[in-house]
């Protein structure tokens, strides 16, 4: 049995009365994220798709990103938690995880080892904490990745460049 | 906006990590950890091993549902439970294949009057579920502000000791126990004391959320508990850790996506993926299956080799009216798309593997296979008669 291939997604909100248990739980993480936000990030619906999320992410101090801001887009399949929301980079970003159209490479986000009791701040603490700690084991873009461990301050001025071109 | 009249504030302790309200109908996995019963059928592999959602510790048994929990929740948070229950139905009347969340409340009362269960317990269960449903606002008004007065150590007794929990651990079949009342025979796999099911998960682990509560709720009773469980305790820990390796090894191995191709020639004719067994919960089931005849349910309702040989009536995990007199009948798995797409994926793995050993490196881009194209080729040789199902039975459910 899949776990709710069917469920109505999409624009069911505010419109409906009755949510279903997937908009349920992203109207939960909602109003945890207002109340409790984690830190230099923010997160929230598009418009009127409670499906569909944009968030902000603040580079952090004494990174390479310091300064920059990055806009991604999260999108919510239907049977969430069940599956992974979908993150994209809508900002550019020299990062050896992120690749040019903004797709991002991160453990938890991968379906086999997403776990439903994830939530959305948690996957935005892991999002900040690849800028400290890019992996150049498991690249999306091999180039940056080799940069980064042959050399870093290489790496790091590019990646501050980038800052500095795209994320301000 | 519902939620906003509610005055009820849940602990974290009873929130489910899952859908992030109060349980509802509570599931605990022999890890410790609690989720409600859809969230756990939710996130649930059902072709392969599942893993915990706090802890991702790996089960293979979907374990019935825990009645103390659940009359212990209905107690102290009775509108949020009342609201949890109609949301509930809504889904699943909506999804009417997925079936229903067993009725426990009419469960017990029926049970009950069969003299099945211990006369001490359930008549003040079943006595506050009927107040408790009962739909007269200011009865609920009421009994939400007494609420955590009202619920006493007689709602939270070991099954066997009869006294207050002391370390719960929850078995397969949803019977809480202290954990030192809990002994592992030294051949053959733990049984429930109440209902004989087996338990064939492991020993489990103390369940922490309803710990906490205890300590919390009772600390007096539970502190006396401490005093005169803890001189035995080293004693227990002894005893259970040379069965605890004993039980837990899994008498069938799971499939991965790396040994896929050798496991299935091995155990693909026993391998029944997206089908749990409705008595032991194991899922997907391995080994022989019996499908019931007459059950009409669209879920259906199916048993397990052992469970068929056991031959207990319980009624299925989704309220599936099965009754002793119904006609069960072995049935071969299904072979369905996804198992053809991964058994053709190991062979050209193989080959792909064989290929470049054979030759130099170059051939690296063929280990990512194109998928569709890969089909055609293969597929009609490999497994012809396989074919046939693969359309319909992709969502085969339990």
């Amino acid at each position: 049995m899949n776990a709710g291939g069917s469920l109505s997604g999409g624009r069911s909100w505010p419109s409906r009365t009755s949510l279903t248990s997937s908009g349920r739980r992203i109207q939960k993480e909602m109003a945890e994220l207002n109340e409790n936000p984690p830190p230099d990030c923010s997160a929230g619906p598009k418009g009127d798709n409670l499906y569909h999320w944009v968030a902000t992410l603040f580079g952090p101090q004494g990174t390479p990103y310091e300064g920059g801001i990055y806009f991604l887009d999260i999108t919510f399949p239907a049977n969430y938690p069940f599956k992974p929301p979908k993150v994209v980079f809508k900002t550019r970003i020299y990062h050896c995880n992120v690749d040019s159209t903004g797709n991002v490479s991160l453990d938890i986000l991968d379906e086999n080892s997403w776990s439903p009791a994830l939530t959305i701040s948690k996957v935005l603490l892991a999002l900040r904490s690849i800028f400290t700690n890019p992996n150049p084991y498991k690249p999306l873009v091999p180039g940056i990745a080799q940069l980064y461990l042959v050399d870093r301050s290489k790496h790091d001025s590019v990646a501050a460049e980038w800052t500095q071109r795209f994320a301000k | 906006m519902e939620e906003g009249t509610e005055s009820e504030q849940i602990s974290d302790n009873f929130t489910c990590a899952v859908c992030l309200d109060v349980l509802y109908k509570p599931i605990v996995l022999v890890c410790g950890h609690v989720s409600c019963f859809w969230c756990c059928q939710f996130s649930m592999d059902m072709k392969s091993e599942s893993h915990c959602p706090l802890c991702r510790h790996t089960y293979h048994h979907f374990p019935a549902i825990c009645q103390t929990l659940h009359f212990l929740l209905k107690k102290l948070y009775p509108i949020s439970y009342k609201r949890r229950n109609i949301q509930t139905r809504e889904v699943e009347l909506e999804k009417n294949t997925l079936g229903f969340s067993p009725d426990i409340d009419s469960l017990v009362t029926s049970e009950e009057s069969n003299g099945l269960k211990d006369a001490g317990q359930t008549p003040d269960h079943s006595f506050e579920g009927d107040v408790l449903v009962d739909p007269s606002a200011t009865n609920e008004k009421k009994l939400s502000e007494s609420s955590v007065r009202a619920c006493s150590v007689s709602d939270v007794l070991c099954v066997a000791c009869k006294q207050l929990l002391f370390r719960p651990v929850v078995l397969n079949c949803g019977h809480v126990y202290c954990e030192a009342c809990i002994t592992i025979p030294t051949e053959g796999t733990l049984k429930c004391q109440v209902c004989e099911c087996r338990h064939p998960s492991g020993f489990p682990k103390v369940c922490r959320v309803l710990d906490h509560f205890l300590e919390e709720q009772f600390a007096s009773e539970y502190a006396l508990r401490r005093s005169t469980v803890q001189p035995n305790q080293e004693q227990i820990q002894n005893r259970i850790l040379p069965n605890e390796v004993n039980t837990q090894v899994p008498r069938f191995s799971f499939p991965t996506e790396e040994n896929f191709l050798q496991w299935w020639t091995v155990h693909g004719s026993k391998f029944h993926a997206n089908v749990g067994c409705d008595v032991c919960g194991m899922c997907p089931i391995i080994g022989d299956r019996y499908r019931c005849k007459d059950c009409t349910e669209s879920c259906g309702y199916d048993l397990c080799g052992d469970c068929y040989n056991t031959s207990s009536d319980l009624p299925g995990r989704f309220n599936q009216k099965h009754t002793s007199r119904h006609q069960l009948e072995l049935v071969k798995p299904i072979i369905n798309r996804n198992v053809i797409y991964r058994l053709l994926r190991g062979q050209l793995a193989v080959v792909s593997s064989i290929a470049s050993r054979s030759q130099s490196s170059p051939t690296n881009g063929s280990l990512e296979l194109p998928s569709p194209s890969v089909d055609d080729d293969d597929g009609s040789t490999e497994l012809p008669s396989a074919t046939g199902e693969d359309q319909s039975d992709h969502q085969a459910p339990i």
